[in-house]
């Protein structure tokens, strides 16, 4: 008998109409890990995004409250005013000066009982050469007096310094501004060491990629490249130690173990350039970063497949002689990784202080010393090794730039964000025809103590 | 048992592990046996599968409730089935050489035929007229909609179903003939 089209289609169709074949019971737990995956990289992901646009609205108000504050003409412009403002002049008539030690004098106004205003007057030589007259010099924050704020130093309250004498003071008292003479203390050769010496922990999420320079005539150019690699997510890890050499500016050291590299995109694999050693039994795949090489390899890219073995052993002596077809086809994507001990030596200066809390920009370089070299071909829930990337050197150089804002938290505890930057700027492998220079863009997150 | 699909499709869409389970447990055969006859081999098909039901997850949301649910999963696998085969680049330009008009003879015989030995049919197939038998003759997909999920021409379609249902033939028909020969010795 003899069937038409229509027949022969009709007969598989409803042959298998009603045909069902459960699945092996490890892919509902390959799913329900996937799918944890992708939520533990979504909130990342919001994190990440949160905290970048959180950094960005906090440097930018915090620019403009700045700004506005210092810039502000009701007072005075940071370090002009030396002087009570004569608008506010009528309002301290009775100031009462407190001499607790020899080191340390405090005055106080009191206008109501709520509005208590503290300062402080340093040590002045010439103060007990008239004594009784109204002290010369002085610090006062002249903003929170004039909002009949809080005081600027609360330490001499304290029950263990003894007080010498109470007298009154003059409203025309010649004052430094409190920053101004924060900024004299920190810089008087009487400052602590130790009070310049901070430690941090922080950690950095960030892209990277990298930019190609060169090539030789006859091999392919940068952009070939770029057609199927793309940047490599990652967190590092980090330590920190700082000193601060001048009130405005520290010298940063610091250790960070971090991910550079690229993936390989599978879906065009037609152009990735794949060779095989016969007598070595090695596979090489060519990338933008160097020739990635594995000997007794388990995966192979035949024709336009890439193809697993069941174990290394079984592909070397049957290489040529087993048919693709004794393979399995897989998917995934390469992904070329190189972990770095990074030694960052930066300087941070600092552009903006309210004492609470800082902007600065940052800028050095760090010293990259190679830990790792892997290249995996990553699948849904599986990583196979297929080799490393040859001739990558041990040590090369990058620039690193940041800015940020530091907040502090509590006594002696910073919080900081900084957007991060870096470049290397000497290739990791000098030997490639293509040189290959890694960057990245982060978010870096610190908590440091000052000691 | 429609109002229970719909509680489940609710659950999924909250993110409910509990009921992306009970849809994964009461969908995933009927889904699996679709990827099986894709694929080119059992691992294959369980890493479709898998893809697909992910799929489904991250996009359940977009179902309005308008239609088959089944039908809309079925897209979404065979989608991911087709994403995957598109990666592998497998469909070569073939000259056209089919005829729209070809009798195919299958035997008069009680078909003794299982649905695993038809899915073993299709499996034996060369991938790329296995993917476009698939998609016409089970999916019932035209040649001008095949041509462009599988960026192929429509001669390429039409040729590689001309050849898939030679070999299917050809199978059947071997299969039957095995079948008369222990017939008549069972006989005689």
């Amino acid at each position: 008998m003899s069937f038409s089209n229509q027949h022969i289609d009709d007969f598989f169709r409803n042959g298998l109409q009603d045909f069902q074949q459960s699945p092996p019971n490890e892919v509902w737990s390959a799913i329900v890990h996937a799918l944890k995956v992708q939520k533990r990289k979504k909130r990342t992901m919001i994190f990440l995004r949160s905290a970048a646009s959180m950094a960005v609205l906090i440097a930018i108000g915090g620019g403009i409250f700045m700004g506005l504050r210092f810039l502000s003409p009701e007072s005075g412009g940071y370090g002009s005013l030396t002087t009570i403002p004569s608008e506010y002049a009528e309002e301290f008539t009775d100031y009462t000066l407190t001499q607790y030690s020899d080191e340390n004098i405090a005055f106080h106004y009191f206008e109501e009982e709520d509005a208590t205003v503290y300062g402080e007057v340093p040590p002045a030589e010439d103060k007990k050469k008239d004594e009784g007259k109204p002290e010369e010099r002085g610090s006062f924050d002249h903003e929170k007096i004039a909002r009949k704020q809080a005081y600027l130093y609360s330490d001499y309250s304290r029950d263990d310094i003894e007080l010498i004498r109470t007298e009154r003071f003059s409203p025309e008292t010649n004052f430094i501004p409190a920053e101004k003479r924060e900024e004299d203390k920190k810089i008087s050769s009487g400052t602590n060491t130790s009070e310049r010496l901070t430690l941090g922990f922080h950690i950095t999420s960030s892209y990277s990629y990298r930019s190609l320079r060169g090539g030789l005539s006859g091999t392919p150019p940068g952009h070939y490249f770029n057609g199927f690699e793309t940047g490599v997510g990652s967190v590092s890890p980090g330590l920190t130690v700082s000193y601060m050499i001048t009130p405005s500016v520290e010298i940063h050291v610091g250790a960070q173990i971090s991910q550079m590299g690229q993936s390989i995109n599978y879906s065009n694999k037609d152009k990735i350039i794949s060779t095989r050693d016969q007598k070595s039994n090695t596979l090489t795949i060519q990338s933008s970063t160097g020739a990635i090489t594995k000997i007794n390899p388990t995966v192979f890219f035949i024709g336009n497949s890439s193809l697993t073995g069941k174990s290394s052993a079984e592909s070397r002596n049957t290489f040529q002689k087993v048919s693709a077809s004794n393979f399995h086809p897989i998917s995934g994507n390469i992904e070329q990784k190189f972990t770095y001990f990074q030694i960052p030596v930066t300087a941070r200066v600092y552009l903006l202080d309210n004492n609470s809390s800082r902007l600065f920009l940052s800028g050095g370089m760090t010293a990259n010393l190679l830990l790792g070299n892997n290249v995996v071909l990553q699948r849904v829930n599986e990583r196979i090794p297929i080799g490393k990337t040859d001739n990558i050197t041990d040590l090369s150089f990058g620039a690193r730039i940041s800015g940020g804002i530091e907040q502090s938290i509590s006594n002696g505890f910073y919080i900081s964000l900084e957007p991060v930057f870096n470049y290397f700027v000497t290739p990791i492998n000098p030997e490639h025809n293509l040189s290959t220079y890694p960057y990245s863009f982060g978010l870096s997150t610190m908590v440091r103590y000052r000691f | 048992m429609a109002d229970k699909l719909e509680s489940i499709i609710e659950g999924c869409k909250r993110g409910d592990k509990k009921s992306q389970e009970r849809l994964y447990r009461r969908l995933s055969g009927q889904l699996f046996a679709i990827c099986l006859r894709y694929a080119d081999n059992y691992e294959e098909a369980r890493d479709y599968l898998q893809e697909g039901f992910i799929n489904v997850f991250n996009s359940i949301k977009q179902y309005e409730g308008k239609g088959s649910f089944e039908g809309w999963m079925k897209k979404i696998i065979i989608n991911t089935v087709l994403q995957g085969i598109r990666k592998k680049r497998f469909m070569i330009p073939l000259v056209h050489d089919y005829q729209d008009n070809y009798e195919f003879h299958l035997p008069h015989m009680p078909t003794d035929l299982s649905e695993s030995d038809l899915l073993g049919m299709i499996q034996e197939l060369p991938r790329n007229y296995r993917i476009v038998f698939n998609l016409y003759a089970i999916e019932g997909y035209k040649h001008n909609e095949i041509s462009q999920m599988l960026n192929i021409t429509e001669n390429t379609s039409k040729s590689h179903l001309f050849r898939a249902r030679t070999k299917l033939q050809e199978k059947v028909n071997h299969h039957y003939s095995k079948v008369k020969r222990v017939y008549k010795s069972s006989v005689f």
